[in-house]
Order: C-alpha cells, then sequence, then structure tokens
C-alpha cells in the first residue's frame, strides 16, 4: 500500500486537508474523512452515478476521481447547493414536484441537473434525459424527475 | 370519521423527508457512525453446494487492526426462517450457494476486514450442483436439505425431495369443463431471476450495551422482522434487541428478511463494540435475494362467443437455497393464477423448489407478476383463437361488483372495468391496435388487466396528544421511499383537522413502536392507515370527553374544528388542544392516548367453494384491480424494442396523496420496463455472472418513455381510510405481459419467455415463416405434460429454438413445417453421396445455415442443405447479402459457415471478412478455389495474391485445405475455434478437393 500524502481540497468554497494514497478516491475523502455523505456509494463501479459530484462545473463520479488529482481545483458537492439554507432552484424543484422517493440516487440526480441548467438553461426534455441518463433511479421511472427540470428550464 | 370536509387527504404536499434527502443530511444507515465503531466484512461461499470441512483463522486474526473474526462453528445450532426453519446465523456443516454467508471479520476499518476475510480458508467438499428446477425434481436428485422433513414449519407444508412447498387450489371441475369449450389454447411461458437492484446495497450498524441489550440501525423494511431474526439466530430475548431504521434507500422486498443483521449483531456481541457492515454492490448481488424465476404451463378454455369457462395452472418456482418466503411467494401466485377474470372452473398446482442458487423472495408483486405475465398472455391468445379484439375478450370476463375472487371473496367494490375502458379511450386503443410499419421498425399495442391485494397480517399504531396539543403518532411503518410517512402523516392530521406541520411523525424503533409485520404487499397506506385513523378517532372522542368536562356542554353538542380547537356547534365557544391537554394533564383524567390494534379481519377463505392444500395463508387482504396498456415499437434489424407509451389505471380507492400514487405507478411500470427487457441474472455453473450494474442492466433514463400516463381511479375502499387502497406493487405487475403482447401486436410474433431481449425477438422473427395465427385445437394439446407429470428434462431455452412460434397459416391435412426447413417442391432431388456426408458433417459441427449462390459449382452440396430440415439454407442472389445473413444468424446464437466460391471471391470476401473483423464475429469462411491454390485460376486470381496478405492483415487465420478427406475435420475444427476465440477463421480449399467426382453434373 503506497504511503498516504496530505491533499488540499477546496470543497464547496472551503479548504480542506485530506489524507490521500494512489488509490483513494474523492468518494472515500468525501465520507470517511469529511463526513459529507450526501455522495453516495451505490456501486462504487462508476455506473449509478449516485456519487456524482460537481469538479470544475462538471458532473463526475467522485467513486472513479483519484482524490489526489483533484488538488487546485472546485470541487462542489450536494451540501454546497444550498445559499443560506435556501434551496437551489433545481433542488426546490425537486421538492415541490414529487421527484423524491427513496432519496439515495437524489445527490447524484441533483447535481446531475444542476450541471445541465448552468449549461443550458432551457433545456429541454432529450437533453434532460441525456444528463442525466447516467443516474439510475430505481423508485421514481425518471417523470418527475424530468417533469421538475423542465419546471427550471422551462424546456 | 371527520367533521369538516378534507383538507390535507387528497393534496399531493411533498415528502416530509424530501428536504433532507435533496440537501444531502438524510441519514442512511451507511452515514451513521458510533464511537469505537469498528468495520466488518462477510465472506461468501465459493461453492454452489459442498460439506465445510474445517476452518483455519489463524491468518486472518493476525492481521493488525482485526478484532474479530467469526465462522459458523462459534455458533449453537439456532435454526432461522420466516416460513420454514432452514438457515442458521452463519452457513454451518453445508453451504448451498454461491455467496452464502460463511465466516465474517470485525475490523478497524473496511479495507482491512475485507482483506482478512480473504485470508481466512475454509476446507470444503464439493458436492453436486443442483441449479435448476428440473435437475432438482428429477429422480434421484441430490437432496439440498437433507433435513427438510425435521425442519419447523409455521404452515402445513406439503413437501419431498428438494420441493419445499407443494400447494393446489381448485374450484369447480377443470376436467368437466374442457369439453365444454370451444377453444383451447395450452403453453408454456418462462419467466427470470431478477435482482432487486435497490440503489441503497444492504448495510446494518449494531451496537451493544453493558445490559447485553443489542441495537441494530439496518436498511430495512421491517423493525419486526429485523428484530425476530436476529433473536431467532443469536437465541436472545426480544428484550435484548432493539431494532431501528434510519431512511431506506429503497428495497423492493429484497430487504423483507434478514440481510446482514444477525451477522453484524454477532460481531458486535463478540467485540464489544459498535460494527457496521456495508455490502458492495457485488457482494449484495450475490449473497441477498432475488425474484423467482418461474416455468408455467397454463391452459384456458372458452366459447366461441369469448365465456371462459375453465383455467389450469401449474407453477414451478425456482426457490434457490433457502426456503425464505417462497411458500407464501408460490401461493400468492397460484391464488392470482385465474386472473381478475369470473372463471367458474379453475385448478391452479404449484411446486416450489430448492436449488442451489441465491434464493429467491418476495420482490414487488410477490409471485403474481410471472403468473400474470402467462395469463395476460394467454387472454391474447385466446383472443386471437376466438377472433376477438383483446379488450373485448377481457371485458367480457372481467370481475365486477361483489363477483368473487379465486378463493371465495366477495369483491364488493371492483374497479377494473372502470381501468379497463379509461385505459382503452385515454390511449387510443382502436388506432393505435392497427399498428404498422416504418423505417425498419413495426409499431404496436398490447394491453394487460391485473388484480393484487393489499393488508395481510397484523398492525397497530399509538396517537397521542402532547403537552401543547400538537400530535405524535407512532406506528412500526418503515418509509423505504414510497412515501408512508407522508401519507400516515397526513391521515392524522385529517382526522384531527390539524395541519400537518402539526403532526409529529416519530420514526420507527422496536422499543417504542407497535408491531407491524412489515413495509409490503402494499399494506401500509390500507393497514397503518386504518391503525392511524382508528388511534386518531380514539383520541379524537378522549378530546371531546375533556372538552365536554371543560366546557360544560354535551359532548353531542361538540365537533372539531380546523387548527386543532374543539368548538360547541353552531357557536364561536371553542377550546384548543393546548388547552384539552393541559386539562388532563393536571386536571382530569391523564394524558390522552389512543391506540389501535388489528389483524386483517376481512372475509376468510371459503373452503366449501375452494379446496386448498399446502396453502399457507390464512387470510389476505383487500383485493386491487387495474389494467395497463403499453405502446412499443421494434427494431426489425436488431429486435430491440423501445417502449414509447403507457397508460396505466388503477383504482387506488383514494389517493391519500395523488403525487406519491403517481411516483409508485410510474416507478412500478419503469422496473416492470426492466423485467420485461433488459433485466436477467445470468448464471454459469453455480456462478452469477452478472453481479454488477455494468453487465446487469437496469432502466436508465434513455430506456424509458417519458410518456407515462398513470390513471388515477378512485372506487372507494368501504373498509379503507378515507376510502383508500394500496399502490405500491400493481404498477408492477401488468407490464410484461402488456409489452409481450404489444410485441406480438406490431410484429406478429408471440414470445413466452422473459425477458424479450433482442436475441430472441430476432431469432423469432428470423424463424418466422409468415402467415396469421391459427387457433390450437384439442389435438395439440397432447404435446404437452399432464397435470401430474414431472416436467420433462430440457429447458426450452437449451434447445436451438426459444420459445416463440408464429403458426403458419397451413391447412389442417399438411404436415407442420419444421422451423427453418425451405422444402423444395417436386419431387425427389437427387443429392451425390459426398454431398450428404459433407451436409451431415456440417451438421454434426452444429452448423444450422448455410448462405451461398446457388448457380454455383457446389450446387451439389447446396441442394442437399436445401433439402436437409435441421440446416436452413438461404439462397441469395449477390454475396452483398451474405453479411448481413451472417449478423442475423451470429445475434440468434447461430453457427454460420459462408461457403463461397471463385467466381465472386475478391468481392465477397473481401466485405465479409472485413465484417466479420469488425464485429469479431465467429464465423467460418470456406473459400473454393479451382485449381491449386499457388497457381492463376481460369479467372486470373491467384489466391496468394489477393486473399492471403488481406487474412493476414485482419489477423484472421487461416489454413489450407487440399485433400477431400480433411475438408469435414477441417471445418470441425474451425468452427470450434472460431467458438473459442470468438473470431472470425478462413479455411482455402483447393481446386484438388473441390473437383469432386461427378462434380457439378448431379
Amino acid at each position: 500500500m503506497a504511503t498516504a500524502q496530505l491533499v488540499d481540497l477546496t470543497i464547496n468554497g472551503e479548504e480542506h486537508e485530506v489524507r490521500a494514497d494512489g488509490a483513494t478516491t474523492l468518494l472515500d475523502v468525501l465520507r470517511d474523512q469529511l463526513q459529507l455523505n450526501g455522495a453516495k456509494r451505490g456501486c462504487n463501479q462508476g455506473v449509478c452515478g449516485a456519487c456524482n459530484i460537481l469538479l470544475d462545473g462538471q458532473a463526475v463520479r467522485a467513486c472513479l476521481v483519484v482524490a489526489g488529482t483533484a488538488e487546485g481545483r472546485e470541487i462542489t458537492t450536494i451540501e454546497g447547493l444550498e445559499r443560506d439554507g435556501e434551496l437551489s432552484p433545481v433542488q426546490q424543484a425537486f421538492l415541490d414536484t414529487g421527484a423524491v422517493q427513496c432519496g439515495f440516487c437524489m445527490p447524484g440526480m441533483v447535481i446531475s441537473a444542476e450541471a445541465l441548467v448552468q449549461a443550458n438553461a432551457t433545456a429541454g426534455v432529450e437533453e434532460i434525459r441525456e444528463a442525466i441518463s447516467g443516474n439510475l433511479c430505481r423508485c421514481s421511472g425518471y417523470v418527475k424527475v424530468i417533469d421538475a427540470v423542465r419546471s427550471v428550464t422551462g424546456g | 370519521m371527520n367533521d369538516a370536509s378534507s383538507n390535507v387527504v387528497g393534496t399531493s404536499m411533498p415528502r416530509l423527508e424530501a428536504r433532507a434527502k435533496l440537501t444531502g443530511r438524510a441519514e442512511y444507515t451507511d452515514d451513521l457512525s458510533r464511537t469505537g465503531m469498528l468495520h466488518g466484512a462477510v465472506l461468501g461461499s465459493p461453492r454452489a453446494h459442498a460439506r465445510i470441512l474445517s476452518y483455519n483463522v489463524d491468518a486472518a486474526r493476525a492481521v493488525p487492526g482485526v478484532k474479530a473474526v467469526i465462522t459458523g462453528a462459534d455458533y449453537p445450532d439456532l435454526p432461522m426462517g420466516c416460513m420454514i426453519k432452514d438457515e442458521r446465523l452463519l452457513a454451518k456443516d453445508k453451504v448451498r450457494y454461491v455467496g452464502q454467508p460463511v465466516a465474517a471479520v470485525a475490523a478497524r476499518d473496511a479495507e482491512t476486514a475485507r482483506r482478512a476475510a480473504r485470508l481466512i480458508d475454509i476446507e470444503y467438499e464439493t458436492l453436486p450442483e443442483v441449479m435448476t428446477i428440473d435437475a432438482a425434481m428429477a429422480d434421484g436428485a441430490t437432496l439440498i436439505h437433507e433435513g427438510l422433513g425435521d425442519y419447523i414449519k409455521i404452515f402445513e407444508a406439503e413437501f419431498a425431495g428438494n420441493v419445499l412447498s407443494h400447494q393446489l387450489l381448485t374450484e369447480g371441475d377443470v376436467e368437466a369443463a374442457w369439453s365444454d369449450c370451444d377453444h383451447i389454447v395450452e403453453k408454456v411461458y418462462e419467466t427470470q431471476q431478477q435482482a432487486h437492484a435497490y440503489m441503497e446495497p444492504c448495510a446494518a450498524l449494531a451496537e451493544v450495551d453493558d445490559t447485553g441489550k443489542v441495537t441494530i440501525w439496518s436498511s430495512h423494511q421491517s423493525i419486526s422482522r429485523v428484530q425476530a431474526n436476529v433473536a431467532e439466530a443469536l437465541g436472545l430475548s426480544m428484550a435484548k434487541v432493539r431494532a431501528m431504521t434510519p431512511r431506506v434507500g429503497g428495497a423492493f422486498g429484497g430487504k423483507m428478511e434478514a440481510t446482514v443483521q444477525p451477522i453484524v449483531a454477532a460481531l458486535a456481541l463478540k467485540t464489544g463494540k459498535p460494527v457496521k457492515v456495508v455490502l458492495s454492490r457485488e457482494d449484495d448481488f450475490q449473497m441477498i435475494r432475488s425474484r423467482h424465476g418461474t416455468r408455467i404451463r397454463m391452459k384456458t378454455g372458452a366459447k366461441s362467443d369469448g365465456t371462459i369457462l375453465a383455467r389450469e395452472a401449474e407453477l414451478f418456482y425456482d426457490a434457490g437455497a433457502y426456503a425464505d418466503d417462497s411458500a407464501g411467494v408460490l401461493g400468492f401466485g397460484l391464488l392470482m393464477a385465474r386472473g381478475p377474470y369470473n372463471i367458474p372452473n379453475v385448478r391452479c398446482e404449484g411446486h416450489c423448489v430448492y436449488t442451489n442458487k441465491l434464493r429467491a423472495a418476495g420482490f414487488r408483486g410477490f409471485g403474481n407478476p410471472q403468473v400474470t405475465f402467462a395469463g395476460e398472455s394467454q387472454m391474447d391468445e385466446l383472443a386471437d383463437a376466438l377472433g376477438m379484439d383483446p379488450i373485448e375478450l377481457r371485458l367480457k370476463n372481467a370481475m365486477r361488483n361483489g363477483d368473487k375472487q379465486f378463493g371465495g371473496h366477495t369483491v364488493d367494490v371492483c374497479g377494473l372495468v372502470d381501468c379497463l375502458e379509461k385505459v382503452r379511450d385515454q390511449s387510443d386503443w382502436a388506432t393505435r391496435r392497427k399498428a404498422g410499419k416504418s423505417n425498419g421498425t413495426a409499431s404496436g399495442i398490447g394491453v394487460a388487466c391485473l388484480s393484487h391485494v393489499c393488508g395481510l397480517l397484523s398492525t397497530g399504531a399509538i396517537v397521542r396528544l402532547a403537552e401543547d396539543g400538537s400530535l405524535v403518532v407512532s406506528t412500526g411503518a418503515v418509509d423505504n421511499g414510497q412515501g408512508s410517512d407522508t401519507a400516515l402523516a397526513q391521515i392524522c392530521a385529517e382526522a384531527l383537522q390539524v395541519d400537518v406541520s402539526q403532526v409529529n411523525f416519530v420514526a420507527p424503533d422496536s422499543d417504542t413502536s407497535p408491531y407491524n409485520w412489515g413495509t409490503g404487499a402494499s399494506r401500509i397506506t390500507y393497514m397503518v392507515g386504518r391503525a392511524v385513523s382508528d388511534a386518531a378517532s380514539e383520541v379524537r372522542e378522549k378530546i371531546l370527553n375533556a372538552a365536554s368536562m371543560m366546557l360544560e356542554a354535551d359532548k353531542a353538542d361538540l365537533e372539531l374544528a380546523p387548527g386543532g380547537k374543539v368548538q360547541v356547534k353552531g357557536t364561536d365557544i371553542s377550546v384548543g388542544f393546548f388547552d384539552v391537554s393541559m386539562f388532563s394533564l393536571f386536571g382530569v383524567g391523564g394524558p390522552i392516548i389512543g391506540q389501535s390494534t388489528f389483524l386483517y379481519d376481512g372475509e376468510p377463505f371459503d373452503p366449501k367453494r375452494t379446496a386448498m392444500m399446502g396453502f399457507p395463508f390464512g387470510n389476505l387482504g383487500v383485493y386491487l384491480f387495474g389494467a395497463q396498456a403499453v405502446e412499443v415499437e421494434v427494431d426489425e434489424v436488431t429486435g430491440k424494442t423501445d417502449v414509447k407509451r403507457a397508460w396505466l389505471a388503477h383504482d387506488v380507492g383514494k389517493a391519500i396523496n395523488p403525487g406519491a400514487v403517481e411516483g409508485q405507478i410510474q416507478g412500478g411500470f419503469v422496473q416492470g420496463v426492466g423485467y420485461a427487457l433488459y433485466e436477467e441474472l445470468v448464471w454459469d455453473g453455480g456462478q452469477l455472472v452478472n453481479p454488477s450494474f455494468m453487465d446487469y442492466k437496469i432502466p436508465g433514463a434513455h430506456d424509458v418513455p417519458y410518456e407515462i400516463h398513470p390513471i388515477i381511479v378512485e372506487n372507494p375502499e368501504p373498509t379503507g381510510p378515507y376510502g383508500a387502497r394500496g399502490i405500491g406493487e400493481p404498477g408492477f405487475v401488468g407490464v410484461a405481459p402488456a409489452i409481450a403482447n404489444a410485441v406480438r401486436n406490431a410484429t406478429g410474433i408471440r414470445l413466452r419467455s422473459l425477458p424479450l431481449s433482442p436475441e430472441k425477438v430476432l431469432t423469432a422473427m428470423l424463424n418466422d415463416d409468415g402467415g396469421s395465427a391459427r387457433s390450437v385445437g384439442a389435438a395439440a394439446v397432447s404435446e404437452y405434460a399432464t397435470v401430474t407429470a414431472l416436467p420433462t428434462a430440457a429447458r426450452a431455452s437449451d434447445k436451438e429454438d426459444l420459445p416463440a412460434d408464429r403458426s403458419p397459416a397451413v391447412p389442417a391435412s399438411s404436415e407442420p413445417q419444421a422451423a427453418g426447413s425451405n422444402r423444395p417442391t417436386g419431387g425427389p432431388v437427387k443429392i451425390s453421396p459426398f454431398a450428404r456426408v459433407f451436409v451431415e458433417g456440417l451438421k454434426d459441427a452444429g452448423v444450422s445455415i448455410v448462405a451461398a449462390l446457388p448457380e454455383s459449382l457446389l450446387a451439389s452440396i447446396y441442394r442437399a442443405c436445401e433439402a436437409d430440415d435441421d440446416i436452413r439454407y438461404i439462397p441469395v442472389t449477390n454475396e452483398a447479402e451474405l453479411p448481413g445473413i451472417a449478423a442475423g444468424a451470429y445475434l440468434a446464437g447461430k453457427k454460420a459457415v459462408m461457403i463461397m466460391e471463385n467466381s465472386g471471391l475478391r468481392q465477397a470476401m473481401e466485405p465479409i471478412a472485413r465484417f466479420a473483423y469488425c464485429h469479431a464475429m465467429p464465423m467460418v469462411m470456406v473459400m473454393c478455389y479451382r485449381g491449386d491454390l499457388g497457381e492463376e485460376n481460369w479467372w486470373g486470381h491467384n489466391h496468394a495474391q489477393t486473399m492471403a496478405p488481406l487474412l493476414d492483415a485482419m489477423r484472421i487465420p487461416w489454413r489450407a485445405v487440399r485433400k477431400i478427406e480433411d475438408i469435414m475435420p477441417s471445418i470441425k475444427k474451425a468452427i470450434k475455434h472460431a467458438d473459442s476465440s470468438q473470431w472470425p477463421v478462413a479455411l482455402v480449399m483447393s481446386g484438388e478437393c473441390v473437383e469432386l467426382p461427378n462434380y457439378g453434373k448431379d
């Protein structure tokens, strides 16, 4: 096992010093060292999307990011979307539309939706489907998730 | 029930816990942490069936950071199991499936625990693996549970050998009824094992206090079942086991019985420290449970006018290695096998069988989806035979208010026809039914009806008036994500006319919650909703009692008013709940508490009407009805089925939270699309081949339509809270047959095996000989097994031909055509002896398709293929057709041998070689040259100059064949090589061996 190093990560605007070796993923760091448990470990293989976070504004799987490579980059997790206790428009839309069931996929799903809305403020149904196509949800059937994002984009 | 009009029941208010889930603050089991917590890992068996000979845990114990290593040998023999007590905390003496927990480790971190677990050395003596229903039921089959006879069973089980439950339900006289039928359809249907694939893997955290009491938090559907399983597995009193559930990330039935809780509790007791275990996704796939794979023979008979007289069903459910709740799944499947129709003569028999696989257990639908796939497919097949529209046939036989379910229950309110008509009208059924083709896709629509149940077993609720007049609701109901916390809070708020914010719905906790069997059987809204409503009514009565004293008024003159008040009717005089609480706590009476407790109390089964043998249920619940229509598009080149739209009508009585009801219908539908089209647990011997989301595909946003129409139908249930019934499962139940019926409408293909993968659809379309369906008369019935005989040895899918057919329109007098044969018309064909041997050799090598130009030098061989029933000979007019045929054959799992000759060699060979190379197709290309390989033939082609460099560049191995007697061995070897390397192979045959005697003169 390679020796761990100290790595500086900027998460939700805050500086954190964490330990990471060559195998430590960003998901490991978030959950095991920083108790930022919003990102979930659904498969740890990069398929389900429950661990999605924003890395420099792009939605990526935290379970596939080697923590050391995230140094100097802007990391946003689900915990960082609120502003002064106010939900982001995307979060509020998910709440109002009834898109949330068991909620386990939701942090990753919301992150994917946020990334889309930041890149394309008027995204339509097909673009929304594409954006969330990497987020598996076993409860909702995706309909109300798409409804929620449409209510933000007007698409 | 309430004094004023509804103000919160019937509104789609957001879930109470939605905000927490959306901010990442909601806690699931893996988000919990306790001081000094250790992490655990579970070791699964590498064998499907073996005796455990010895354990060596020294190496594991020696790993730094390891605090405990436990195996089955460390624990007494304490049987556990919900219906048949056939399991233990950890495997003892034997393992019965790959992945079965045999040992566990607790260590300072998860990685150390996993590493140590891999160092546990267990010696096994392999036993014969019994992997299929047929193998398990065969004479002399190896017994998986030798002690089955001695196991404690909580119901009157009929069992024998590897059959853990044999059940029979009958009504009327099915044998006599067949002779009154004008049309009979009898078919066999097969369904696959499906994984629950909830997004949160199984997890548990256990902690022990100084009195030896174990507290467990886990991802689960039932605190009562966790408590019972841990107590039973470890021999503890339930007074020493406390079970709680934090947020649960989906369950669908997979978390109804023990997952890892007993093991985690054992580790906590052993170490004296809190221990958490979170399964990896791979372990979750392999260790926990699945949906039953089944084989179902179903037979239905009707009169020409469409009146169905008889239904017979024979069910074989594959239970896997442990019984779990399989007997219940089989029983419920049998009960649902008649379908929601007034069929007077019914015989349903079932066998639930042990095999050395991951056990199967409850999963959304609980045995009903399988039997509904068979029944609703068969309804369409019957409609075909009768020349009736599928909806017309169903309407003719559908249950209506006051009709009786199979088993004798009277259904006072039956919304089936309502649902079916709404689905027919809203989907524009007649127009879409006309089907159509465009651009290589075929579109169609299919329908399915369903019935299900909600209710089952017992529950209770306690509602308390808090000191300030707000309310506390305590139940054992676990919210898996379906929204029960919110719906139950809405019911309480409605009953007492307060805002939902005044209702404190407390988390389930076995220390404080009344017993609740669990979140399953679509029962929480109905059962716990009733309990909450009744408990709230008791609180209401006590509030009115107190108020009547406080206001010195007759109770009859008082009513509740919105906002937590009691008012004198027709006046402004009122007193608030706060005052009432103060009065009772400090004045008269004591704390106001309301409670309800009940066991489902509907009509029992009627033994004078329905004979039941081995059936595990006493009473069930309220019946649910629905209808589903699905529109599909099938790609005619790839066989892929795209679901375009769905209309899903369900009679929920009263939607307590309409948004949540829609979400359950949509989610159930999408999970059903996965079941119908994509999902299948695949086994290689005893090993699960696809324990990963990469290889086990569940629907993503691209795989399902956006246009899913949930149609909420409300015919109130007289006994339900505000008229409500359940909805958790029904959304799933009819999807697979609706899709199979739609595929049939679109393509004319009837598939009776799930999932309807592109391979199956394409194979069926390739084997299709055209024509329309004909009714299966009584003569055809004899080809199927009789009710009492065991199933035949070979699964249909083991043979080349999958259970798909499209019966050609053939006059009754002619011979039925073998699949894929093109019998030439006219007199007998002269085939040279060599050609006959050649073709036998091809067949022997497993070749089933030969495509070639008929006017070629090897005409004799081609004629021999043409005349043979087992080889499908496809004549082509242009070599350019060959790659497409090869692709189709490959996708259908057939072996294709391409025979090509001189005349078009370069033109034909090159595109085929490139195609095979690009797709890594294991195809054998046989190239025949006139003349010797090195010399120029009469077309001026020299192989050495043209094809060899091309084959070499594509790394397609080739060998020259120069002697006649080498031809067949070379072809056989080449086929084997291509199969094993999954790569094309070429044989180049020189003119010497191709220049046959009487060449071209046959």
